[in-house]
């Protein structure tokens, strides 16, 4: 089958990558998932970001046939896990967090017994393994004991495991976590094209700019929920702009005669005299141009102006949408 | 990575797009081979990370040590008897150090492997929880056998003396095999029971020493309970007229053991002594048969008190008494043989063992041990 016709199928194709409906799962008395419900389109990248402790992982051994919900149910391109646990595993990869390996094992071993698990053959199993090797740039460490494996590099070796069996679907638990630069730039490589290639992928991390990059959609969980969810690849509703005035009391006054809101920005330590600093909604750029106007006008001695975040939209969206959450 | 884009996309179609919705189910040559992979993979990684051959060498020291006592403390005996010493020997041995060894190889095998965060990878895959845990049994078992071989060249030498007959020698193996794959069974329930690794080995010697050892005890414990006060015929010795055997009642104590005999039953050793075939009759068989004597005691256990007069005589003289006590010989033919129940008992115990393994290695999980996460 080729490319096309893979990405004829799923554009013909309703049943998405992975849902999950009213997803819960507690661990005595902690709700891990808490009444999630999620759809992951077919094909594409999705994000799956949320604070320490959110529920990412438990989401993940769900929807990779491990742990069953209390309520609700997760499919995998339509296959319940609870029902043809096999099913599911022959679409999906996962790749854990944090994985430990078959030590004595070399790379090449551990690969060839992973796709034999999956049910390869050793004719189809060789020539996949040799080619993952190649593709993951494990093929200096095959013959080595995964024990002796550098954690990046038995990150790599997880990746490998997880795309043994050709998947389509991928679910991948922070597998940024360890690596090298060069090597989180292939992996965004990977993943892109797999994706191009038709495979859905939903994948954890901490490191908000690296998904932006290789990321379609984005959703956020917080406390066991998922409180937000964006696609990355459209403009953004509302950006949050950082403005920053020697005198914010004229700030505030020009704002709120405009009816504009404002959240104040808490000021470091130390006396900031009549100086602050207010974060304002602004729905673009050409809106936050407007306010700037607007600010030089009425003689707001401002200083600075700009994204309230250093960091990318994702990572305004994951701030705004777990501040929500907090407060 | 970047430089084979295009590899990886024309990869990820094989699967029907169309998802199955039905339970895929497997043939026998599927699972079986899932099996393989299975006890394979434990063979390598036990056989490279473990000091495997060490354990061997000091089982080969054991085995060997205790065959040399033996040898030298028969060296006064004849080639038969000293082929039965050495046989009953090597098979306790075996069995006794088989109790302390083999549950090791598997109690912590599940437990394990998710502490080392290999298990959910493996249950991610094909492979059926029956399938994850006949393949450790296998492989478990296998080393077990390892063990069981290292002591044949000891049956080899009683057949070839002629003490010990083929059937016999070939009995007493295959019993000890189903022993050992019963000890590794239990181990397997153990570390799938117990998310502890530590709780899961103490656990499985607890019950393998339940089975050598607290069975013996209970039944000691017991026997005393089972006492029933009633009026005995005795043959006893008078002093009056010289020294003559006589016929006397007198009040005793008959010890009831048909109450509590079938605590001695799944005792491993004694399976092992009852399963072995009698030796021939034969009036110069002179030599202390310890899997005999067991043999016999739990037979008469079985049965319980004899009928008859009591012989306390314990004259070697003909004596008036003759033909009216109930010989034991005679007694332990009716009783028939334990064995079957014994090991029927312990294959009962491994697959219920196996069958425990594998449900607590099912996916997706519902209850999980207190304070264990799968990855
Ligand atoms: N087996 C378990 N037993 C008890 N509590 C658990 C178990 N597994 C997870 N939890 C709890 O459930 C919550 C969600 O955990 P989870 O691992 O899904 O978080 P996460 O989003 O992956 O976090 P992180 O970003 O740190 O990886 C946490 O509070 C965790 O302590
Ligand atoms: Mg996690």
């Amino acid at each position: 089958m080729s490319v096309s016709t893979v990405r004829g199928a799923h554009a013909a194709d309703p049943t998405p990558g992975l849902e999950a409906h009213d997803l819960s799962r507690a661990f005595g008395d902690v709700r891990a998932l808490d009444h999630v419900d999620l759809v992951v389109p077919r094909g594409g990248v999705t994000a799956l970001v949320g604070p320490n402790g959110c529920g990412k992982t438990s989401l993940m051994l769900v929807l990779a046939s491990l742990l069953s919900p209390d309520t609700g149910h997760v499919r995998v391109l339509g296959v319940d896990p609870a029902k043809d646990p096999r099913g599911v595993r022959r679409l999906l990869g996962w790749m854990p967090d944090g994985f430990g390996t078959f030590e004595a094992l070399t790379v090449r071993e551990v690969l060839r017994t992973m796709a034999g698990a999956h049910g390869l053959g050793a004719g189809a199993a060789r020539p996949r393994v040799e080619e993952l090797l190649h593709t993951l740039r494990l093929d200096p460490l095959a013959d080595r004991p995964a024990r002796v494996l550098s954690r990046g590099q038995k990150q790599r070796l997880g990746l490998a495991q997880a795309m043994v069996h050709s998947p389509q679907v991928l679910v991948l638990d922070e597998p940024a976590s360890g690596l090298d630069p060069r090597s989180r730039l292939e992996l965004r490589d990977t993943v892109r094209a797999l994706a191009a290639g038709g495979v859905t992928v939903l994948v954890s991390s901490h490191i908000l700019d690296e998904l932006e990059e290789m990321c379609d959609r984005a959703v956020v969980m917080d406390a066991g929920r998922v409180v937000a969810s964006h696609d990355l690849t459209a403009a953004p509703a509302l950006l949050r702009w950082r403005v920053g005035s020697l005198d914010v009391e004229a700030l505030r006054a020009v704002l709120a005669a405009r009816g504009i809101e404002a959240t104040d920005v808490p000021s470091p330590d130390g006396d900031w005299g009549r100086r602050g600093a207010l974060d304002v909604d602004v729905a673009d750029e050409a809106d936050a141009h407007a306010l700037l106007r607007l600010l030089v006008d009425h003689d707001v001695p401002v200083f600075t102006f700009g994204p309230a975040t250093t960091g990318g939209r994702l990572e305004a969206m994951y701030l705004s949408a777990t501040r929500e959450e907090r407060s | 990575m970047s430089g084979d884009r295009g590899r990886l996309r024309e990869r990820p179609t094989s699967g029907a797009p169309d998802a199955p919705t039905t339970r895929s189910g497997r043939s026998p040559a599927q699972s079986w081979a899932a099996i393989r992979l299975v006890a394979g993979l434990e063979l390598r990684q036990r056989i490279r990370t473990s000091r495997w051959y060490l354990v061997l060498a000091v089982w080969v020291i054991a085995v060997y040590g205790v065959v040399l006592l033996g040898w030298f403390a028969t060296s006064e005996s004849t080639s038969d008897e000293r082929g039965v010493v050495l046989y009953s020997m090597t098979t306790f041995v075996v069995l006794g150090f088989g109790l302390l060894v083999v549950p090791a190889l598997t109690a912590t095998s599940i437990n394990g492997d998710r502490d080392r965060g290999v298990l959910a990878t493996l249950q991610v895959t094909q492979l059926g929880p029956a399938e994850l845990v006949l393949g450790k049994l296998l492989a478990a078992w296998a080393l077990a056998g390892l063990f069981l071989l290292v002591a044949a060249p000891v049956y080899v030498f009683t057949l070839v003396t002629g003490a010990v007959g083929p059937l016999r020698a070939l009995g007493a193996l295959l019993v000890l095999a189903v022993c050992l794959a019963v000890f590794c069974a239990v181990g397997l329930a153990c570390s799938a029971w117990t998310a502890r690794t530590v709780s899961s080995v103490v656990l499985t010697y607890l019950a393998v020493a339940g089975l050598g050892l607290v069975t013996v005890i209970l039944f000691g414990l017991l026997l005393p309970r089972t006492a029933v006060e009633t009026d005995r015929q005795v043959w006893t010795m008078t002093d009056d007229q010289g020294q003559r055997c006589v016929l006397q009642t007198q009040r005793r104590e008959d010890l009831h053991t048909e109450r509590v005999w079938w605590l001695l039953a799944p005792n491993p050793f004694v399976v092992v002594a009852d399963a072995a075939p009698a030796l021939p009759a034969n009036e110069n068989q002179t030599a202390f048969d310890p899997l005999q004597a067991i043999s016999t005691g739990v037979r008469l256990a079985r049965i319980g008190p004899a009928e008859g007069a009591l012989d306390e005589c314990w004259s070697e003289l003909p004596v008036l008494r003759e033909g009216e006590a109930v010989e034991d010989a005679t007694r332990v033919a009716q009783a028939g043989p334990v064995w079957p129940l014994g090991l029927g008992a312990l294959v009962l115990l491994g697959v219920g063992s196996t069958a425990v393994a594998i449900r607590r290695t099912r996916t997706p999980v519902h209850r999980l041990p207190r304070d264990v996460r799968i990855a």
